[in-house]
């Protein structure tokens, strides 16, 4: 006579289980969502903007960045006809990321105080020069930028730069 | 450090993503199953292996990834209550020719996996030549002929 095959049954603990990846399911969702939405990087949420109030540099930087993923902080240094412009940088940023490209090149480049001193040439008559940096996060966790433009006003920035 | 780190986050990453999507993610029934699993290797390799190729690198991924695997089976060996909860319990969903459609349900199983399975396996054509059908803890699908009683024992 053929054996009886045996199956080790436990509802309750199915019943736990499917319970659960349903709760996971959702919290995934909330993830992905939340990535559209530029939690994890470039989206809604991560977009960040700061404006000098005397007019003497404007700011565009993602919130949320991560690590060895390329990222682009657009400065904008207001135009001083005939005479160079110049963004100050703070050193320590300089520690935690590494800087792939300028745009456009600095004509110099010189340690000022606790920060990198870039010079440029003059920017477009009337109009502010765009200076964009394309940089690559080196290490996880917060990290505060601080630029200047020669002017009165330090404009500081916070990354939080993912894992 | 940052490889052993790397390793052991996407092993224990991976371990409770595919164990909370359910049995039939790793099954890989249809092109679609397969195609995310090889994306899925794709990218664990990306994060692992970032942007070093030394052979070093590999060995120490290769050597947490195989530790931390050898390390859960004796703790699974030492707790067998923590082995049912990393791989589960084996699930009926075929009871002496009747779906069980609850179990089905939640398992993500239809009735046309489970008669691909008796084709396949066991050569059956119907689902009343089916005597048990069981959803095992690797997501396939184990048909037992139907032959004459089938019984179970049911955990108190």
């Amino acid at each position: 006579m053929n054996s009886v095959p045996v199956l080790e049954q436990d509802s309750a603990f199915h019943r736990w289980v499917w319970r659960l990846e349903r709760i996971a399911w959702g919290f995934m969702l909330l993830i992905v969502v939340a990535a559209l939405l530029g939690l994890f990087g470039r989206g809604l949420l991560s977009h960040g903007h700061l404006h000098a109030a005397d007019g003497s540099l404007d700011l565009r930087y993602d919130r949320f960045v991560q690590v060895s993923s390329e990222t682009v902080i657009d400065i904008s240094i207001p135009a001083r006809e005939s005479r160079l412009c110049s963004l100050w940088i703070n050193r320590s940023y300089f520690d935690r990321v590494e800087i792939k490209q300028m745009i456009p090149n600095p004509r110099a480049l010189e340690l000022s105080g606790d920060g990198w001193l870039y010079t440029f040439g003059p920017g477009p008559a009337g109009k502010a020069l765009p200076v964009r940096l394309l940089i690559v996060p080196r290490q996880a966790g917060g990290m505060e930028g601080c630029v200047n433009t020669g002017g009165r006003t330090t404009l500081c920035f916070q990354q939080f730069v993912y894992p | 450090m940052d490889a052993v780190i790397r390793s052991a986050a996407m092993y224990v990453f991976l371990l409770v993503i595919f164990r909370l999507s359910g049995k039939r993610t790793l099954a890989q029934i249809s092109t679609f199953d397969l195609i995310l699993l090889l994306i899925v290797s794709e990218a664990t390799q990306n994060a692992l292996i970032g942007n070093n190729s030394s052979m070093t690198h590999a060995f120490l991924i290769i050597v947490t990834l195989v530790g931390i695997d050898i390390a859960l089976s004796l703790l699974k060996q030492r707790w067998p209550s923590l082995d049912r909860w990393i791989e589960g319990l084996p699930l009926a969903v075929v009871k002496n020719g009747r779906p069980l459609e609850e179990n089905m349900r939640h398992a993500r199983v239809d009735e046309a996996d489970i008669l691909c399975a008796a084709r396949e396996r066991q050569g059956l054509m119907s689902m009343d030549q089916i005597g048990l059908a069981v959803l095992e803890r690797n997501g396939h699908i184990s048909i037992v002929p139907s032959q004459g009683p089938v019984g179970q024992t049911t955990r108190q």
